[in-house]
């Protein structure tokens, strides 16, 4: 097809063509060949990682849209007065209700999962090497990954399924959120 | 020869000029103190990006003095709009995500704010140390000096502060880890200073703000089963409860602790088995996570802090027997 050979050019920095670029910001099937074009092209050179994730964004999203509101056990509901202007019944509460879906779902992409450090000596290393990186913005774009290592059986890794991944960045978002939300009240 | 002659030019510039700082006596302290006064009584439009991790998050900060009142708005400028309101003792938040509310004697949200109505280098808490980098600077088209709020130890960020040399506000704040590396920057594109307040102000200072919601202590208990046998110096518990985190639902011991500037949240969840973190999972950026799981407990550790200060005092989490 034309648009795919355009596309193909664009990715090789050949051919900038205006219009090929809106139409890749509202197509869907074009934005998804994009990034398959890029994944071959990242395969071609070697710059993928082992195991290759090929749409996490997609499987957070879907995630968050599918999980179920908490229901607040009725009698607890009752007890609160109707007129009840405290920062928890009008801005926790709400949240519990929701189970957090909103703000977790706006700050999905903002945290980033280092894993762990376990010894020493990695400390050390990435001290190193971000001491190269000064500014925030150098190495733009990293994508929510995960690593994990347990303490005790360092030589195995196991890898997170999507769907633990999809849990677990939820927790943190939750925590975060919390963290943020207790700073507002303090005295 | 032209690269040379530059060289050497360099060189007398560097040389000579901390000499030429020191005779004016240029102190941080009171380059700080002006720019928190400026900050809450000059009335300007200041317009600037927060960098963390690649992202770029634009916002625009009003401020004017109305009746004696210091009012400031800030407003995020892309995606959902959220907007802060200040007047006086009160903040208001709108938030596209709930109804809007008010707060009594808090802060707009965000590290800039808190900076502006921090006493960093007081007597009783002396975590930090100011120094003045000297030299001059130029951001956002204006000439600016540095200073340098150096921690007293390496278990919390350090900043750099531009600051206009002609009205004295902040241009640019970057936090810094122990390794130089920039985590979260504050990056101003333009500012501009009336010398009445902006008709956007007055309009501000007679809108309605929403409900004073009280801030109600959820389970407020006497002493925590937990406590932490270490933190950096400086840090004293603010918050001591028992409450749910939305999201997970889970009810979970609560311990917070400040040094003035940074928060630190230390939460106990004594059923891991109905969901927790995985073991040793860190974040970090301007805001660091750590997780711990010991003894059948879940310790997580949230705070503005390096991811090594979150581990350490994730590991020295222990029950608190009395």
């Amino acid at each position: 097809m034309n648009t795919k050979e355009n596309l193909s050019s664009l990715i090789d920095n050949e051919n900038i063509d205006a219009a090929l670029l809106d139409q890749l910001s509202t197509d869907e099937s074009l934005s998804s060949s994009w990034q398959h074009y890029h994944l071959i092209g990242d395969v071609m050179r070697g710059e993928t990682t082992d195991k290759i994730n090929l749409d996490l964004t997609q499987a957070i999203s879907a995630a968050i849209t599918d999980e179920p509101a908490l229901v607040m056990p009725q009698a607890y509901i009752n007890k609160e007065s109707a007129n009840d202007n405290s920062f928890f019944q009008r801005v926790i509460q709400p949240w519990l209700k929701t189970g957090g879906q909103f703000a977790i779902a706006a700050s999905v992409t903002f945290m980033i999962i280092t894993g762990v450090q376990n010894s020493e000596t990695a400390e050390q290393l990435n001290s190193v090497d971000s001491a190269l990186s000064v500014m925030p913005l150098a190495g733009v774009a990293s994508p929510v990954s995960l690593s994990l290592e347990s303490p005790g059986q360092t030589q195995v890794k196991r890898e997170l399924t999507d769907e633990e991944k999809v849990t677990q960045i939820r927790r943190i978002n939750a925590f975060v959120l919390d963290h943020q939300l207790q700073k507002r009240i303090q005295e | 020869m032209l690269k040379q002659s530059f060289a050497f030019l360099l060189l007398c510039c560097t040389l000579v000029s901390p000499a030429t700082w020191s005779s004016e006596e240029v102190s941080a302290e009171v380059l700080l103190g002006k720019m928190k006064t400026a900050f809450n009584s000059l009335n300007y439009d200041l317009s600037y990006v927060e960098l963390e991790k690649g992202r770029i998050t634009p916002m625009r900060y009003s401020h004017g003095v109305v009746d004696g009142v210091s009012t400031g708005h800030l407003l995020s400028l892309n995606g959902n709009p959220r907007e802060y309101l200040r007047r006086g003792d009160v903040t208001s938040f709108f938030e596209s995500e709930q109804q809007s509310y008010s707060l009594k004697s808090v802060n707009i949200p965000g590290l800039l704010f808190k900076l502006m109505a921090t006493e960093l280098t007081g007597v009783e808490k002396d975590s930090y140390e100011a120094v003045f980098v000297g030299g001059r600077s130029r951001i956002t088209g204006r000439v600016s000096q540095v200073v340098r709020v150096v921690p007293k130890d390496k278990y919390r960020f350090g900043y750099l502060l531009w600051i206009d040399m002609k009205t004295s506000l902040p241009l640019r704040v970057d936090m810094i880890q122990n390794s130089g590396e920039v985590v979260y920057q504050i990056m101003a594109v333009s500012l501009y200073q009336f010398p009445s307040i902006t008709p956007w102000i007055e309009q501000m200072s007679k809108s309605k703000m929403p409900t004073i919601l009280t801030m109600r202590p959820n389970d407020k208990v006497k002493e925590s089963e937990w406590k932490t046998t270490w933190l950096p110096s400086g840090f004293t518990m603010v918050s001591n409860n028992k409450h749910q985190v939305a999201g997970i639902g889970q009810e979970v011991s609560y311990l917070q602790y400040s040094d003035g500037l940074v928060d630190v949240s230390v939460y106990i969840n004594s059923d891991p088995q109905s969901g927790s973190l995985t073991q040793g999972l860190g974040v970090s950026g301007q805001i660091s996570l750590q997780s711990k799981i010991t003894d059948d407990v879940e310790i997580v550790v949230v705070g503005e802090i390096p991811v090594m200060t979150a581990k350490k005092i994730a590991n020295s989490v222990i029950r608190n027997i009395r």
